[in-house]
């Protein structure tokens, strides 16, 4: 599974299908810093620690 | 009253198409009316000109018919005074150079027989200033020294004082106007003289031109031109005005009006127009120029724009002025043309605008009402609500995803709070 497939799935879960959408637009590279900062953000760094995981 | 933001875009996007489709056509119009009326004014001006040069070889053709009819009048009494002349000269040869009464008389008899056209006669005067031979004998041996001429010249003192200069068989010539008893106008005469010196004679072969010749050509010539030209129909209502530098028409609308003075006519704001038109005229010299100018019809209210393309005929002193009212040539032909292809295009350029707008502020403003709506019920606490998913890649977009991340955190976030309850 991508970075992209990973960050997308943990989007989905967090926000919604819309939210995960936008991930398409994001490069491979730095997809999961960008979905990680979003995350931050609203539910706090706990919830960020799941993107942690993705390689 | 709320405004909708689909009406509100609605009516700016109409706006945005009527204001400038207005603009433009009212623009686009002005252009055209002016581009008409320049083109009416130079119409009006060619058919000035038209009539400057009918003017001008017309009269041309009259001078070279005049020196004609004058050169045949001239030959006649020429002829006829030859033949005065070998008469009279024989006859002083036969006695010697003296002429006796019996030979005078018979002399004077076929003389007086012989006519010069209609009118024309022989006639002989004496240094003195007496007749010898008159018009039918009616006026023999009386005084005429002091006759003038309808010029007020003393023309027997000119014919007498010209025919002494002659030598003996040379013919001379004279040229004076005449009022015959009855008439009115003068007529020019012509008289071929000869001169008999040793008589103390000058004899005169004299007649009126027209007696000869059609010497009433050019004032018909002339009427037939003023008649064509208050024939000609300018537009819908316009015609040719002809006045002469003082200002008296010479051709007026059918006629009706030829030679009223009409150098103190006022357009409707007070300008002299025709001494301006005169001026005009005489000042483009072999050019043309035109004299617009507003004029109140009887029976209107308000004054109506007019114009005359402007011709100096120098021969006959005419200021011709082809003229028509501007608003005859709008309603119809090319300018009605332009107005109503511009309203056309105008009124089609709004209707489809309108069918734009309509479309584009329901696409826009249809998921932002959908937005609106699920913004309340989260708003109400019903976090299960579905936000619309729209693809407009604007900030409309955006919205919507904004929404559905803080809905979907929250969400998220009250899962978390329910399960840390349960435990």
């Amino acid at each position: 599974m991508s970075k992209k497939d990973r960050c997308k799935e943990l989007m989905s879960k967090f926000f919604g299908p819309a939210t995960a959408a936008m991930v398409d637009s994001m490069g491979e590279d730095d997809c999961v810093a960008k979905c990680k900062a979003k995350v931050v953000a609203l539910l706090g760094e706990d919830k960020a620690k799941e993107f942690d995981g993705i390689s | 009253m709320k405004i909708g933001i689909s009406v509100k875009l609605v009516v700016l996007t109409i706006l945005l198409v009527a204001i400038p489709a207005i603009v433009l056509g009212v623009v686009g119009y002005k252009a055209a009316e002016k581009a008409v009326y320049t083109g009416i004014e130079d119409r009006l001006q060619d058919i000035a000109n038209d009539w400057r040069l009918l003017v001008k070889n017309q009269m041309q053709e009259i001078d070279m018919q005049e020196a004609r009819v004058r050169n045949s009048a001239k030959s006649i009494v020429t002829a006829q005074a030859k033949m005065v002349y070998e008469l009279i000269d024989e006859a002083l040869e036969e006695q010697g150079g003296v002429l006796p009464e019996e030979s005078r008389e018979d002399i004077f008899t076929r003389l007086n027989r012989n006519t010069v056209g209609v009118t024309g006669y022989t006639w002989i005067i004496d240094y003195d200033g007496y007749y010898v031979l008159s018009k039918g004998r009616q006026r023999d041996e009386e005084y005429i020294w002091d006759e003038q001429d309808s010029d007020g010249n003393y023309v027997i003192q000119d014919l007498v004082g010209k025919g002494r200069e002659l030598v003996t068989g040379e013919i001379g010539y004279h040229s004076y106007p005449w009022i015959n008893l009855g008439e009115t106008e003068p007529r020019e005469k012509i008289a071929a003289l000869i001169h008999f010196p040793e008589l103390q004679w000058v004899v005169g072969v004299s007649t009126y031109y027209d007696d000869l010749v059609d010497m009433e050509y050019r004032d018909r010539t002339i009427e037939h031109i003023k008649d064509m030209m208050a024939q000609q129909v300018i537009g819908r209502s316009g015609y040719i005005w002809v006045t002469d530098s003082a200002g008296v028409y010479k051709v007026s609308k059918n006629r009706l009006r030829d030679e009223e003075d009409i150098s103190m006519s006022q357009d409707a704001n007070g300008v002299y127009f025709i001494q301006e038109a005169v001026k005009k005229a005489k000042a483009a010299g072999a050019g043309t120029d035109v004299q617009r100018y507003p004029w109140l019809n009887k029976g209107e209210t308000v004054p109506r724009m007019k114009v005359a393309g402007l011709a100096y005929a120098e021969e006959l002193d005419w200021i011709i002025g082809p003229s028509a009212y501007y608003d005859d040539f709008a309603g119809e032909g090319s300018l009605g043309q332009v107005k109503n292809t511009l309203l056309s295009v105008g009124l089609g350029a709004l209707v489809v605008g309108a069918l734009i707008a309509f479309v584009f502020a329901s696409r826009i403003a249809s998921p932002l009402k959908k937005m609106t709506e699920a913004g309340r019920k989260i708003a109400d606490g019903s976090l299960d609500v579905e936000i619309p998913h729209v693809k407009t890649g604007d900030e409309v977009e955006e919205l919507g995803l904004t929404m559905e991340m803080l809905t979907g955190a929250l969400k998220y976030l009250q899962k978390g709070k329910g399960k840390q309850k349960k435990k």
